[in-house]
């Protein structure tokens, strides 16, 4: 059951998405909660469940507030440029700066996760300054190391783990972000404050 | 401890169990074995409690050694399994002997199989579950496919001892050209009437890109009035179509949201036929209500319980 929030991806909206999917997860016959940008997804056990699940879902958006307990501050040490971050002479390039402004930009301001998705612990952020704003690369990368910051678009991620991925890697975080026997396993969640800093030696 | 060896791994074998549930907000992949119809099966058969972990056999050609006496079970694809050189019915389960080598052949039909030992494979719970994360290299033997030589850990949990041989008669479908039982979606309505029009009428032929992510199908192009969608939870039996217009239709690997506009959705009843259908076979998409999802579900879910209730008329109940 997809909930989709007409109108432009907002971070307004979003805080209410995530609070909505903390209630609905202890709603009978819900099983998964999954926020998307500007939608929520239940996944719902039995059939006879759902218009019920439906019909407290239409009643709840209207009244749901943001819950600012939900968030936490992190703070991710990151080393930038060099063997850490192989995309950041092309974004200062196509982005008419230089290096050290594309770190500045990046580092300057504090993010918030929208959501979860693409990997286990992916944290998709935003929103990224307009200046460092570039489409997905045409073609993915096919293995980037696991902790590699990256960009694309309005926004910026980690890779939990190693994978393939198309956005911009500009430096590496020893930060683990998903660990198995963690209660969540997640560092990151929606809501989350995240603020980039220059590790010591990057 | 016991363990099972695999002499030979063959094309891509995984441990599997149901799958990994409760943590997709997490981006964690159900996994899990994608016919649930041979796994719930298999695990019955074996005289094990449900959601044992065991393996899952892509496109036959694998052999296994036990060391010690165990029943074991075969479900799903046919791929002319032999015992120490015995043939074996599809959809049955034996009794081997310590040395006994289980040996799986070309496939005569279907794509996976599912082999249920007696105990269970004892690989660590991770995140509640016993499935390969192979994309996230977690979970499983090693969070990878299998490899010749590895030796599988078994449990020695509750299991029945029977040495009664079992067979029961599996559920029907059309290998090739098969059609699949598709939910609308609100986008459906962008994409050109032309392409929806292809979409029921066309027929898909599985590429060998195709994986437990997803099959990546080739046939007429679709198109999407505006490119891209908001980022949005899918799942397995989500038919996404890309920019290049040839459809995919994920399966339990495939990522937890995606950007891509959806056609439609599999209807879960149909999910163990996609898990089924060989590289290179084509499908055909009919549309479904709601209404007749949930019949076909509530039929599956019925033949499964009485087939298990055969199966413990036969051998007992753990």
């Amino acid at each position: 059951m997809l909930l989709a929030v007409e109108g432009a991806a907002a971070m307004e909206i979003q805080k209410h998405i995530w609070s909505l999917a903390a209630a609905a997860r202890s709603w009978t016959g819900v099983e998964e909660a999954v926020p998307g940008m500007n939608n929520l997804t239940l996944f719902v056990d039995l059939p006879q469940r759902v218009s019920e699940i439906e019909a407290t879902l239409r009643s709840e958006w209207p009244r749901v507030t943001p819950d600012p307990s939900i968030a936490k501050f992190v703070e991710i040490p990151v080393q930038y440029g060099d063997a850490f971050g192989p995309d950041l002479p092309d974004i200062a390039r196509r982005c008419n700066c230089t290096d050290e402004d594309v770190i500045s930009l990046h580092c300057g301001r504090e993010y918030e996760v929208y959501f979860l998705g693409f990997q286990p612990g992916f944290a998709y952020m935003g929103d990224l300054d307009d200046r460092l704003r570039l489409p997905r690369r045409t073609y993915p990368r096919t293995s980037i190391p696991a902790g590699s910051v990256v960009i694309a678009e309005h926004m910026t991620g980690i890779h939990p783990a190693r994978s393939p991925g198309g956005w911009y890697v500009i430096g590496r975080t020893e930060l683990p972000l998903f660990t198995f026997e963690r209660h969540p396993p997640s560092r990151l969640s929606p809501g989350d404050r995240v603020r980039f800093v220059r590790a010591r030696n990057g | 401890m016991s363990e099972l060896i695999v002499v030979h791994a063959g094309f891509f074998s995984t441990v599997q169990d149901r799958g990994r549930f409760g943590y997709r907000a997490h981006g964690v992949s159900f996994c899990g074995a994608l016919d649930r119809i041979a796994f719930e099966i298999a695990n019955a058969m074996a005289g094990n409690r449900d959601n044992e972990a065991g393996l899952e056999v892509t496109m036959g050609n694998s052999a296994f050694e036990f060391t010690d006496a165990r029943r074991f079970a075969i479900a799903g694809a046919d791929f002319q399994a032999t015992l120490d050189g015995a043939p074996l019915p599809p959809w049955s389960s034996h009794f081997a002997e310590s040395g006994q080598q289980l040996v799986l052949h070309e496939p005569v039909d279907g794509a996976r199989a599912v082999v249920a030992i007696a105990g269970g494979v004892d690989v660590p719970l991770v995140l509640g579950s016993r499935s390969t994360d192979v994309r996230g290299g977690f979970g499983g033997f090693d969070g990878r496919p299998l490899r010749s030589g590895d030796r599988l850990p078994l449990g020695d949990g509750v299991h029945l001892q029977s040495r009664s041989t079992v067979r029961v008669k599996p559920p029907q479908w059309q290998f090739d050209r098969a059609t699949f039982g598709v939910l609308r979606v609100p986008e459906y309505a962008r994409f050109d009437s032309p392409s929806q029009e292809r979409f029921w009428t066309g027929e898909w032929t599985i590429t060998p890109q195709s994986d437990r992510m997803g099959l990546r199908l080739s046939g007429d192009t679709l198109h999407f009035g505006d490119g891209t969608l908001n980022s949005h939870a899918v799942f397995p039996g989500v038919i996404q179509v890309p920019p290049s217009g040839q459809p995919i239709a994920l399966l339990n690997d495939a990522q937890t949201t995606g950007g891509y506009p959806k056609i439609g959705i599999v209807r879960k009843a149909d999910l163990w036929k996609l898990a089924q259908a060989q590289v290179g076979s084509r499908l055909r998409f009919v549309e479904s209500t709601l209404a007749e999802a949930e019949v076909a579900q509530k039929n599956v879910e019925r033949y499964v319980e009485e087939v298990k209730a055969a199966i413990a008329g036969r051998i007992g109940n753990v």
